[in-house]
């Protein structure tokens, strides 16, 4: 038994290795800057799902608001570094302490509530937030937004180029990914499955699960930041445009598209939706019409996500497999 | 020392006096069963016992301390544990993992060693899981630890959730109608593996509908009747108390 | 700030409330009916504002005839909505059913784009535009129609919930889904019903709304996002507490103006939102939740 859990967690580290590769691969194929480009905007969107995928995938915590958050570690990293002159890095570090904050606050009275009223309270906080971005024009600039967002650089070597930056992004990536899917096997990642099937039978089992819904909360902000903050870099300037209502439905929606309560349902949602956004921008006006009734028809046929489907479809697959052999063996023995 | 003591306790919903002024006591390594008609409140006093509903007034002591109003985890952690009469399973996770939540109290990795994958997390998860696998073994599920726990039928349940909650090591059980669902030969073997659970120092209390089990395998019997205790004492003289009589055949005419 | 300032804050607070009001009822009997958040109620407003234009200017019909017809058909769009994305997945996650409800509003949204254009389009108000001055504030009579007919509609509603034996039946619904279902009521047809009532009262909200400020394609999210505000403020799931919180709401926002800078307007709802949700998520008229085990 024990040597099987060994053998399926190798399994999985395959499959982890398998992924960084193949994501490290890609650029030296397509190796343009609009390909680049859209490769780090895939890699950030999937942190940020990984994030979601374990509040909402695994706690069951609906977050209808992760682009404030998304927002937030931007400007953060964006102010820090245009108006106090300090380094991309420590942008990051005032992205990710700001944000953990904002979430931690934010999380302690929303996380109380649930289902419908945690997405909307959740959705009216992203709105506020999306208000004061444009309104505090002081520091962030309004409408006209924050320009000059330096990249990092490390010991003179500036990760300044697409190509550059998202050497840097894949790191992340793949160490956001090694830690998700460390939480969901261990411990804390059944406590937090444990919340999302019952509550009650959780707690009676000494699950705090207000403490384990405020962490996965506060964490998946912090990624949603990290993830703002590499975006600052990349895109060199920052404007609430890009942390509108719409960004937050895309964003749980690759969660839900890819298949939630598993992290590889996150990484294959964020690769698929940002991938088909990209593609469908070429037929301009009829671009949107087309995400959302992809959307609807997804969840129709799909509920499940992309993930889900196709196990089950293994699944399926493999009990025909199983059963040939034996059924070709009862007709052998009654003929 | 009693191990539970339940002093006085009351729980009001809104006008409704759902458990009234009831005051009993477990003992160690005793089996005590709690019946009552539907309705007596024998839910609802276990709700407020483990944290689940604030009892209104009265007092709770375990083990000699006071654990009035502890919410729910903290109730799993002093070492009371309970199963549902609604089973509350996880769907989301199969069977063995259903276990493995159990030992969260027994476990300490918190969310930043369990995401850096340290060599403690997994010397303590592979702990769990051969405690949960023993412990399923004991319930009899141990060939369905791989399952999907939202496949079972509901008497498996009710054993899944028997596992889940031995794994936090309690001191004390509270087992709400476990036989429910169950067939007659399903039935013994839970008495058996009741049994077994008190062999292993572990104290039960129980609510259940099945006479025949409550009566076979009680050291003693509360009988609680529209929120109200009524009676208390060991199986036979509760059989022949004139009150429980009356508010048993009661509901029989009712049903009738 | 004197009285007549004052006045003319809450007289445009309530001409507003009350669009909120309905876009808040609308939410109210879907959510009674099958629990769902419809975050597409917004685009129901926008779909029956701007089908009245094309009748009106494009079609060349009356201008009540247009209404009329309008309302019609976004009732129809809403029942078209429930049988092909609502019904299959009634049973599903909370999840799957706010992401089909965000994709329809996307979708409706930018079909509206393509058929209508970006820009703002209007249609006569009802009875002329002269305002009626009422103790030093001046009321457009189109205002009186947006009240008017708000609280007709309410009126209705509660006669149609206490006289009919569908409204009635509606009503079992909305306190106990299975013991309707026991009692024989046929629940699907009731979801399909709280369908098509929504739609209409949104698409009665666009109309109303449409010569006061104009009807642009991307306005229902904001719209469907107050309107949901004020039912929760009034006590999701309560039909008097929706109109209530919706008119409430409307003036709270009008009042917002005349005190904090006008960029804040969208935040006060927002915010409104928030504290209920936080402080008493049962709303001013509900009863606090009790939490099933």
């Amino acid at each position: 038994m024990t040597s099987g859990r060994r053998g399926r967690l190798n399994k999985q580290w395959l499959w982890v290795g398998l992924y960084a590769l193949t994501m490290a691969i890609i650029p030296n194929v397509l190796a343009n800057n609009y390909y680049m480009k859209m490769l780090i905007v895939l890699a950030i969107n999937t942190i940020i799902v990984i994030g979601l995928n374990l509040l909402m995938g695994y706690a069951g915590q609906v977050s209808l608001g992760h682009a404030a958050f998304y927002g937030i570690g931007a400007y953060s990293s964006a102010i820090m570094t245009t108006k106090y002159g300090m380094s991309a890095w420590l942008g990051i570090v005032a992205a990710i302490l700001v944000g953990g904050l904002v979430a931690y606050l934010i999380a302690i009275p929303a996380l109380r509530l649930k289902g419908h009223y945690l997405a909307m309270a959740t959705l009216g906080f992203a709105e506020i937030v999306h208000i004061l971005f444009i309104e505090l024009r002081e520091i962030t600039g309004g409408t006209d937004g924050l320009y000059g967002v330096p990249a990092p650089s490390i010991a003179g070597f500036a990760f300044d180029t697409p190509q550059r930056l998202y050497v840097l992004v894949w790191m992340v990536l793949v160490i956001c990914l090694v830690m998700a899917l460390n939480i969901a096997k261990s411990r804390v990642g059944r406590a937090l499955r444990a919340v999302h099937g019952s509550e009650i039978a959780a707690a009676s089992m000494g699950v705090d699960t207000a403490k384990y819904k405020i962490q996965v909360f506060v964490l998946s902000g912090i990624l949603a930041c990290v993830g703002g903050s590499l975006y600052a870099s990349m895109a060199g300037y920052v404007s609430s445009e890009s942390f509108t209502l719409t960004v937050s439905i895309t964003l749980v929606t690759m969660a839900v598209c890819g298949g939630m309560g598993n992290v590889w349902g996150a990484v294959i949602g964020a690769s698929t939706l940002t991938i088909m956004q990209e593609y469908l921008k070429s037929y301009n006006d009829y671009n949107l019409v087309i995400f959302g009734a992809i959307l609807i028809l997804a969840m129709v046929f799909m509920p499940q996500g992309i993930y889900g489907a196709f196990s089950d479809l293994a699944k399926k697959l493999k009990h025909r497999l199983q059963a040939i052999p034996e059924t070709a063996g009862e007709q052998h023995a009654a003929s | 020392m009693p191990l539970l003591e339940v002093e006085n306790l009351r729980k009001q919903f809104g006008g409704l006096m759902a458990v009234d002024d009831v005051s009993f006591r477990v003992h160690r390594d005793q089996i005590k069963a709690l019946i009552g008609p539907n309705g007596a409140g024998k839910t609802t006093l276990f709700n407020a016992l483990t944290g689940v509903d604030k009892p209104t007034s009265g007092k709770v002591l375990f083990d000699g301390a006071d654990i009035t109003g502890k919410r729910a985890h903290e109730v799993a952690e002093i070492g009371i544990a309970r199963t549902f009469q609604n089973t509350q399973i996880f769907a989301n996770m199969n069977v063995l993992e259903n276990v493995m939540v159990g030992r969260h109290c027994q476990t300490k990795s918190g969310i930043f060693s369990c995401m850096l994958g340290l060599p403690s997390v997994r010397r303590e998860d592979l702990e769990s899981e051969e405690r949960a696998y023993s412990l399923l073994t004991l319930v009899g599920l141990e060939k369905k630890a791989k399952s999907s726990s939202d496949d079972l039928p509901v008497g498996e349940r009710h054993l899944l959730e028997i596992a889940r909650a031995l794994a936090t090591e309690p001191k004390l059980i509270l087992l709400d109608e476990p036989a429910a669902g169950l067939n007659n030969e399903e039935t013994s073997r839970l008495s058996d593996t009741i049994y077994r659970i008190r062999g292993n120092g572990v104290t039960v209390l129980l609510v259940e509908h099945d006479m025949g089990l409550v009566m076979e395998i009680s050291d003693e019997v509360v009988v609680l009747n529209f929120g109200k205790k009524i009676a208390e004492g060991p199986p036979l003289l509760i059989q022949q108390d004139e009150q429980v009589i009356q508010a048993y055949l009661g509901q029989e005419i009712e049903h009738a | 700030m004197q009285f007549d300032q004052l006045l003319q804050f809450i007289i445009s607070g309530i001409t507003s409330g009350s669009i909120y009001a309905l876009i808040a009822l609308g939410f109210t009997l879907i959510y009674n009916s099958t629990q769902v958040i419809n975050l597409a109620q917004g685009e129901f407003v926008v779909y029956g504002g701007l089908i009245a234009v094309s009748l009106y200017a494009g079609a060349g019909l009356p201008l009540f005839a247009a209404v009329l017809l309008s309302i019609i058909i976004v009732t129809l769009i809403g029942v078209v909505f429930e049988r092909l994305a609502i019904r299959p997945l009634i049973n599903h996650s909370i999840m799957t059913l706010i992401i089909v409800t965000v994709g329809a509003s996307i979708l409706f949204k930018n079909i509206a784009m393509i058929i209508w254009g970006r820009d703002p389009l209007t249609i006569p108000a009802f009875s002329g535009d002269d305002p009626i001055m009422f103790f030093g504030a001046s009321i457009i009579p189109q205002s009186i129609w947006v009240f008017g007919i708000t609280m007709v509609t309410v009126v209705l509603l509660q006669l149609f919930y206490k006289k009919t034996i569908t409204g009635k039946a509606m009503k079992a619904c909305s306190i106990n889904q299975t013991a309707a279902k026991l009692m024989g009521i046929n629940s699907s047809s009731i979801v399909l019903l709280s369908f098509a009532l929504s739609a209409a009262f949104g698409a009665i909200a666009g109309v109303l709304i449409a010569p006061i400020s104009m009807v642009s394609y991307s306005m229902g999210g904001f719209l469907g996002l107050k309107g949901f505000a004020g039912a929760v403020l009034g006590g999701l799931g309560n039909p008097i507490g929706a109109v209530v919180g919706g008119i409430l709401l409307g003036i709270l926002e009008s009042l917002s103006i005349g005190f904090i800078a006008s960029g804040y307007k969208d935040a006060v709802a927002f915010l409104i939102l928030l504290l209920v949700l936080f402080l008493r998520p049962s709303g001013i008229l509900g009863a606090r939740i009790k939490e099933k085990v």
